[in-house]
């Protein structure tokens, strides 16, 4: 591989990691299994440089993300996400928090409880919500990724966090 | 928004820590990063590629924010040191 596409390899990991990931974490509702997708979209991508280099940025995105739409539709094939979602809740309930015994407690429940909502919601919610608030997108920045207008992922985002706030209600 | 739900301010708090605790970090992006471009071109060697990602493996789990007693008991796993 050369050093230019490694370059070129580098930028495109350093624009689209992060929003990958957040896509992948929506579709799936997994950490562990988000993560795992991410090297797997970017491996296939280093394997295919010579694929999306030709092409014009807006749609080296598109490329990275028809990768990671397939490979999702084959996790859910292999029905691991449904599997490993329960495994994720238990991890998520263990995730370090630096105050005290009582704080973190409290912390981690709370974090546990919003874990399992959104889990819980809808995967088309979950996904414009984990691109919006994880990959730091606006939503007309989702509405690009998803082909969806802004306005329909607002109101998505809305319904999301409605769901959210309705089950989160009185325990926080 | 009903009297028995979240206000907006407390949800966008909490999912803020959420989204934060859901980002690869800084160095588990790297590593999957090193992993990705470490890869030879065809006909590596199959034992190569699986001891490399057993070590990537291995550095991401302890990249994540595990509890110090889990990092310790990690550290415990001969194959992990």
């Amino acid at each position: 591989m050369s050093g230019d596409a490694e370059d070129d390899f580098n930028r495109l990991y350093g624009e689209q990691q992060r929003v990958v990931h957040a896509f992948l974490l929506g579709r799936t509702g997994d950490r562990e299994l988000a993560r795992d997708l991410v090297q797997e979209v970017f491996l296939r991508a280093w394997r295919r440089a010579d694929a999306w280099r030709v092409l014009p940025p807006e749609r080296q995105r598109s490329w990275v993300f028809t990768v990671a739409r397939n490979l999702v539709i084959d996790a859910h094939r292999s029905r691991a996400t449904a599997e490993s979602a329960q495994a994720a809740l238990e991890r998520a309930a263990v995730d370090t928090v630096s105050e005290g015994p009582e704080v973190r407690a409290e912390q981690r429940e709370r974090m546990a409880l919003l874990d399992s909502a959104i889990r819980r919601l809808p995967e088309k919610l979950r996904t414009v919500l984990s691109l919006h608030v994880v990959g730091g997108l606006t939503s007309a920045q989702v509405g690009e990724v998803l082909g969806e207008p802004a306005g329909t992922v607002r109101y998505q985002l809305s319904q999301a966090r409605r769901q959210l706030a309705g089950a989160l209600g009185g325990r926080s | 928004m009903s009297p028995a739900s979240l206000p907006d301010d407390a949800l966008d708090e909490l999912l803020g820590e959420w989204a934060t605790g859901a980002r690869l970090t800084p160095r588990e992006a790297e590593a999957v990063r090193v992993a990705v471009v470490a890869e030879r071109p065809a006909g590596l060697d199959a034992g190569w590629w699986s001891g490399l990602m057993g070590q990537v493996s291995a550095a991401v789990i302890e990249a994540v924010a595990l509890p110090p007693s889990a990092r310790a008991a990690l550290r415990q796993v001969p194959a992990l040191a």
